[in-house]
């Protein structure tokens, strides 16, 4: 069983980033982004088109991991704001409703999944990193010294978006208008910039839990679907909405997901360790639906 | 009395415009079936083909129809209601299991029909007593987490079939086959199998579009519409809005489980790959082609959506020479997706529904 917990430290660390993406969208703009999962896969897969060896574009040696995640990662910040400008604005402005915004985002995510099945294909790619083998950090967790790396930066990364949302007057304002968007605008609070700043700002950490994805398994075009459901699940664990519920939801998921691997039925079965935590989602729902730090008005 | 003439007048103009609405929905609906005569070459082999998968669709988006054109749920894991009703039956009647090939059930046809259906209902009340109470987005998300752990279930246990799935299960309802299906078959070229299902299929249709037009037309159906339309004025009359819509999920999964089951005979193998989240995304384009909150709209939606999917395939080889065939089918998917978008945005009535009668809030 322990020897599982540094899968679920890595697992949870990649729900967490790209869950608090998730959930701060849903917070500020209320829109629920089943686009979001597929969002991962592209960022993953940008950052695998840079670094892999291609002849043609970058050079037999393909770009270094140390250019091309950065500049993944710049990408996700331009794409989440092209996202907001000519997709979500222009909606919100023809004032449709939020079903029609859900099924929008459904539609988007399908797109997204099947030109990253033309542009890569059908099989798993992995990036352009040294294989290495385990060691033990602090104690009880195995991790490769990649994937320790990842979980430092990851949470690094963690902990600058908690102090971006409570330090900064930018941040103050999407904690505000995820509050309460009439007062926060009526308080001189200019939403629509908020708007681009947060899409933007949630699709970069979707692309870096891609890549983070992509580093410590592999690259592939369903990836983030799969991802999606574990986001979801982080998000209502944690508390739908707050996004600090949802990077605790992130790694409650990912180690429940791991440690369950020694439960029974699920040794023998392994795939069903993703049931698992589904499966707590669907109690925590039952048992307490605002989640771990959410406020129970946005429930119902 | 001017008051009243413009509201007669109005209401007047709605009803042209309703029929003229009705009119192009069906031309197009007629359009797209000569267009499938046309485009196989008049091979009925390939005509009942599409039209199976047409029927299978059309009752499944039936279903999605009840729950979210009348009742306003969103339930994104259609797929896993298939599945279920699927797996039931197929488990159930004669059939092989899994690479082993272990054979296995004796229920007759219209007892594993009726299970099938059954654990529609189950699964309807299993998803619907948590989150029914919630807000809708829960619903969405939690049926389409459903769906996967149903799939991942399935191909986890040997029980089960793992990822090889059932096979030789659908002699038992092609045995069923009247005498006259034989000779028909021989006039039109078809293996009698396929025309019995086909059949068959089409009378389920009508049969739950003939069901669904007399719940709709109750007054429980009444109740439906208003919890649709302004659930708390429900409450305020003392219904109990929450009862109501897990009887909506109950039925609506029944109804989906009997889509599976058909979805299993035209398969006549059936394994975890058949029940991606694509089968429940081609239901919903279905339903918002042909029309939310319409009783013919599902139907005509699912023809329509049917021949469109499978007789571009040939306009998408020639529009991009030299493509893989997984690149070819990817970009109908893609196209699909704006196609979802598009109608959304621009028409979420489809051809079928009336705007005015949609939930498009999320309650």
């Amino acid at each position: 069983m322990v020897s599982q917990l540094g899968n679920g430290i890595v697992l949870g660390a990649v729900i967490a980033l790209t869950a608090v993406g998730l959930s701060l969208i849903f917070g500020v703009t209320g829109i629920v982004n089943f686009a979001h999962g597929d969002l991962v896969t592209l960022g993953a897969t940008i950052a695998l088109v840079f670094a892999l060896p291609t002849d043609d574009v970058w050079g037999a040696q393909g770009l270094s991991m140390w250019i091309a995640v950065p500049l993944t990662v710049v990408i996700g910040f331009a794409v989440g704001a092209l996202l907001e400008l000519i997709l979500m604005r222009p909606l919100r402005r023809r004032q449709v409703g939020t079903v029609t915004m859900l099924v929008v985002t459904i539609g988007l995510g399908f797109i997204i999944r099947y030109a990253v099945l033309i542009w890569i294909g059908g099989s798993p790619y992995t990036y352009p990193v040294p294989i290495e083998v385990q060691g033990t950090y602090l104690g009880i967790i195995d991790l490769t010294a990649t994937e320790f790396r990842a979980v430092i930066l990851t949470i690094v990364i963690l902990v600058a978006v908690g102090l971006f949302l409570t330090k900064t007057r930018l941040g103050t304002a999407m904690r505000a208008i995820s509050d309460n968007e009439d007062l926060a605008e009526s308080s001189g609070i200019d939403a629509s910039s908020v708007y681009i700043a947060t899409w933007s700002l949630g699709i970069a950490l979707a692309f870096s839990g891609g890549i983070l994805q992509g580093i410590v398994t592999n690259v592939s075009w369903t990836m983030g679907f799969f991802l999606l459901l574990l986001m979801f699940a982080a998000v209502i664990v944690g508390g739908i909405g707050n996004p600090f519920g949802a990077m605790v939801g992130g790694f409650v998921i990912g180690l429940v997901i791991s440690l369950s691997t020694a439960l029974p039925v699920i040794s023998d079965h392994p795939d069903l360790r993703f049931a698992v935590a589904l499966a707590v989602m669907i109690v925590v729902l039952l048992v307490r639906p605002q989640g771990i730090l959410g406020s129970k008005d946005r429930v119902s | 009395m001017t008051g009243d003439n413009a509201t007669a007048t109005a209401s007047q103009e709605r009803d042209t415009s309703r029929s003229t609405q009705h009119a192009v929905g069906t031309l197009l609906a007629l359009l797209a079936l000569l267009w499938l005569f046309w485009s196989s070459g008049f091979a009925w082999i390939i005509v009942i083909g599409v039209l199976i998968k047409a029927a299978v669709y059309a009752v499944s988006a039936m279903s999605l129809n009840l729950e979210f054109g009348f009742t306003g749920l969103l339930n994104f894991g259609q797929v896993g209601f298939m599945l279920v009703g699927g797996y039931t039956y197929a488990l159930l009647v004669p059939h092989e299991l899994g690479r082993a090939g272990s054979a296995g059930g004796s229920w007759p046809v219209w007892a594993a029909v009726l299970a099938a259906m059954v654990a529609g209902v189950l699964l309807g009340l299993v998803l619907g007593i948590p989150t029914v109470r919630l807000r809708g987005d829960y619903l969405a998300i939690v049926t389409i987490a459903i769906a996967e752990i149903l799939r991942i279930t399935v191909r986890s246990f040997s029980g089960l079939g793992q990822s090889f799935g059932i096979i030789q299960y659908t002699e038992s309802f092609d045995n069923l086959a009247p005498g006259f299906v034989d000779s028909w078959a021989a006039s039109l070229d078809v293996p009698p199998k396929d025309l019995w299902l086909f059949i068959v299929a089409w009378i389920v249709v009508l049969v739950v579009l003939g069901a669904m037009t007399l719940m709709i037309k109750s007054p429980w159906g009444r109740v439906l519409r208003a919890i649709r339309d302004d659930e708390d004025a429900v409450r305020a009359l003392g219904k109990n809005a929450f009862w109501y819509k897990l009887q909506v999920l109950m039925i609506g999964g029944a109804i989906a489980g009997l889509s599976g089951v058909l979805f299993a005979l035209d398969l006549s193998q059936i394994s975890p790959v058949n029940f991606l989240p694509l089968v429940t995304f081609f239901a919903w384009t279905a339903l918002i082609l042909g029309g939310a909150g319409s009783l013919v709209g599902p139907v005509v939606g699912s023809i329509i959506f049917w021949v469109v999917l499978t007789q571009t395939s040939s306009l998408a080889e020639d529009l991009f020479p030299g493509m893989s065939a997984t690149a070819v089918s990817a970009t109908r998917f893609i196209l699909m997706g704006a196609l979802i978008m598009l109608l959304m945005i621009f028409r979420p009535e489809g051809l079928f529904g009336k705007r005015e009668e949609l939930s498009l809030e999320i309650q």
